[in-house]
């Protein structure tokens, strides 16, 4: 018996060791290094991180290195180690201050020089929201008129942050002169197309794909993503060939369903797609019911028509002259060499009719089956998830592209790909974006997605499917 | 009886490391008034109801800050803070979007961090730190850890905030794979433990931490606002 309380014992002491250890490594995760380094009166070689002089004991926190690092201060050589140098920094908080410096430290030795600001006539400040070391800005590393302080509030080259006036060692590495810095993608070979909102022709299956637009917080209308939408539609709208329709995977709201602001938030998204002037085909999420994911909206389902349901019948689907939030289009090679079917499966309005339909459209043999729904099939608290999935086993299909998590994601082999990162605050370390679909010489269907802010491709998501 | 002895004497050992361990966990949370970079105004606002919902038009017009990470690009995953103040409260809004929730399975005043959590720290111009730690119970609902200390000290447990919370998850609980979305705290604060008054200020900072697994937070990606400093209007 004492044998198994010592056990107990150990297991419990073990335990909270190991938790020790785990905020131990948080701390070093978070680089609080009064923690990780309690001893940091002197960097003696070491290269500790810190965000405050009093991280450091004595020292200073200083920008070193293209980062801030603990230094001790001095005031001549003889107060430094023998690799050190005594030399003027600039403390994190914007003082100058006299400090040793090894400055051969390739971690935390002088900072990064950057290369001087090209003269090209016009002005060198080309990154929007950040000002390059010759712009005048607000940071304050330094302190005006002292040496060495350039125009923006930093030193050394470095470039000042205008949305936190902080000081960092050098531009995006994504900027080249505008916000939106990349190009927008260019696809070799023309598309040409004659959609309208029952379908039509295409040269090529190429579309693409924005999913989850709602904000944060309900009724938060103030909060709504507009600028992301906009960004996204705007990347869309400048793609080459022209990218003749988009499919959107549900969330456009985060409205209480008996409130008012879900007429405000679909109008706002409306107004942020603006920029792009093709067709758009909606499917309906969740919060597009009551914004519970088990909630099932329709006349005579449990949720029946709340304000959600209907801002979204009335302001995307009625466009396109859908009644139902359940529809399909078929689109065709002009030469019939190929045809598919985009089949929009609404699983918060679940019923028995969409049952029979999703069983008939799918029946309808196809080259390609696109099926668009806003529930991945694990989010199978939805009503028709499971019932949808069950029906989509018996027929084949080419992809299905889903939304609800505020990610992009697919796994190899699956057929089922996520794209959630429409505007809608990410779960994930991504960002926010929009994929294009497109159909290969060889028949296959490719997918990537692209970064709204910089249009670059994600090449580790990037995937092909055959039909 | 020699068994109860030596069990009184391993959870004598295991509440002393218990207890530096919560220390060390909380002291790594410095709020530095100094590095201040933003000033919110917090008005006088009618209480919300305390439900986990920001749905009041009051906590829609409060500014937003967004939890960074520290090359000052947005966290991620998504994060933001909201002050509102009534007569008697610090309401603070807490929105986490988050995949997987994870809870840390503590009680009261236990290593909330272990599982998803925010870390609100306070201090004044005396150098008063009090922490107010806030995380997703197993069952739904929230937990709180609170601590006071005088900057550079032990942490003091026996504080306590007075904090109340509401919690909203959309999503399970510590059920992996079945794409959670998000987390809400509402959380009230009484003036009076802050030692608030109108026309005072204090500085804040907010960090969350968004762990894979119960424990997991050497993997966890932080974010955190800059420091804060909220002056409450009259």
């Amino acid at each position: 018996m004492k044998r198994v309380v010592w056990f107990m014992a150990s297991v419990a002491v073990a335990a909270l060791v190991a938790c020790a250890q785990s905020g131990a490594s948080d701390d070093t995760t978070l680089g609080d290094a009064a923690v990780t380094n309690p001893d940091a009166t002197s960097n003696n070689g070491a290269c500790v991180e810190c965000v405050i002089d009093s991280d450091c004991k004595g020292g200073v926190c200083a920008q070193l290195g293209g980062d801030s690092y603990c230094a001790t201060t001095c005031a001549s050589a003889s107060d430094c180690a023998s690799n050190e140098q005594c030399i003027s920094v600039t403390t994190i908080s914007g003082d100058q201050a006299s400090a040793c410096v090894d400055v051969q430290s390739s971690v935390c030795g002088l900072n990064p020089t950057n290369p001087p600001p090209s003269d090209d006539g016009g002005t060198s400040n080309d990154c929007p929201g950040f000002a390059s070391p010759t712009t005048t800005a607000s940071c304050s590393s330094c302190k005006q008129g002292s040496n060495g302080c350039q125009p923006n509030g930093c030193y050394g080259g470095w470039w000042c942050n205008t949305n936190t006036n902080k000081c960092q060692s050098s531009a995006p590495t994504n900027c080249n002169g505008s916000a939106d810095a990349g190009p927008p993608p260019t696809f070799d070979g023309g598309v040409t197309s004659n959609i309208n909102e029952n379908g039509g022709t295409e040269s090529a299956i190429y579309f693409a794909v924005v999913g989850d637009t709602r904000p944060a917080n309900e009724d938060d209308t103030t909060n709504y993503p507009t600028t992301i939408i906009d960004t996204i539609f705007s990347d869309v709208a400048a793609v080459s060939p022209a990218i003749p329709f988009v499919v959107s995977t549900g969330d456009y709201q985060f409205s209480n369903p008996s409130g008012s602001q879900a007429s405000a938030q679909l109008a706002k998204y409306a107004a942020a797609k603006g920029n792009y002037t093709g067709i758009q085909f909606p499917a309906m999420g969740n919060h597009e019911c009551t914004g519970a994911t088990d909630s099932n909206c329709g006349s005579g389902n449990a949720d029946g028509i709340t304000n959600n349901y209907t801002a979204f019948m009335t302001t995307l689907l009625g466009p396109i002259g859908k009644t139902l939030p359940y529809y399909s289009i078929n689109i065709n090679s002009p030469t019939n060499a190929w045809t598919a079917k985009f089949v929009f499966v609404a699983a918060n309005a679940w019923d028995s009719a969409q049952s029979s339909w999703l069983t008939s459209t799918l029946s309808q043999s196809t080259t390609y089956t696109f099926i668009v729904r806003h529930e991945p099939a694990s989010a199978n608290t939805a009503p028709g998830v499971t019932p949808a999935e069950t029906i989509m086993a018996k027929y084949p299909y080419t992809l299905s592209i889903v939304g609800h998590s505020h990610e992009y994601y697919h796994s190899s082999g699956s057929r089922e790909v996520v794209i959630g990162n429409g505007g809608a605050p990410i779960s994930t370390n991504q960002d926010y974006g929009y994929a294009i679909v497109r159909q290969l010489s060889n028949g296959d269907i490719q997918v990537d997605m692209y970064d709204y802010k910089t249009n670059a491709v994600d090449s580790s998501f990037e995937f092909a499917v055959t039909p | 009886m020699r068994i109860v002895v030596a069990l009184a004497r391993v959870l004598a050992v295991a509440a002393v490391i218990a207890a530096a361990v919560t220390a060390t966990a909380l002291g790594r949370r410095n709020v530095h008034a100094t590095d201040a970079t933003t000033t919110l105004h917090v008005p006088l606002a009618p209480d919300p109801k305390l439900d986990g919902e920001l749905v009041e038009d009051a906590w829609h017009a409060t500014p937003v800050v967004h939890l960074k990470k520290r090359d000052g690009s947005e966290g991620r995953p998504y994060s933001d803070v909201r002050f509102l103040r009534s007569a008697k409260f610090l309401y603070v809004g807490l929105y986490a979007s988050d995949h997987d929730i994870v809870s840390a399975g503590v009680a009261h005043d236990g290593p909330v961090w272990l599982g998803d959590s925010f870390h609100v720290v306070f201090r004044d111009d005396a150098g008063e730190e009090r922490a107010i730690d806030v995380g997703i119970a197993s069952g739904g609902g929230g937990v709180v850890t609170d601590g006071a200390r005088r900057a550079g000290g032990a942490w003091d447990y026996a504080w306590e905030s007075g904090a109340e919370i509401a919690t909203d998850t959309d999503g399970t609980v510590d059920h992996p794979g079945d794409n959670d979305e998000e987390w809400v705290v509402e959380m009230r604060v009484p003036l009076a433990s802050l030692h608030l008054a109108d026309g005072a200020h204090v500085f804040v900072r907010v960090r969350r931490c968004d762990v894979a697994a119960r424990g997991a937070i050497a993997s966890a990606p932080c974010s955190e606002t800059d420091p804060i400093e909220l002056v409450l209007g009259k």
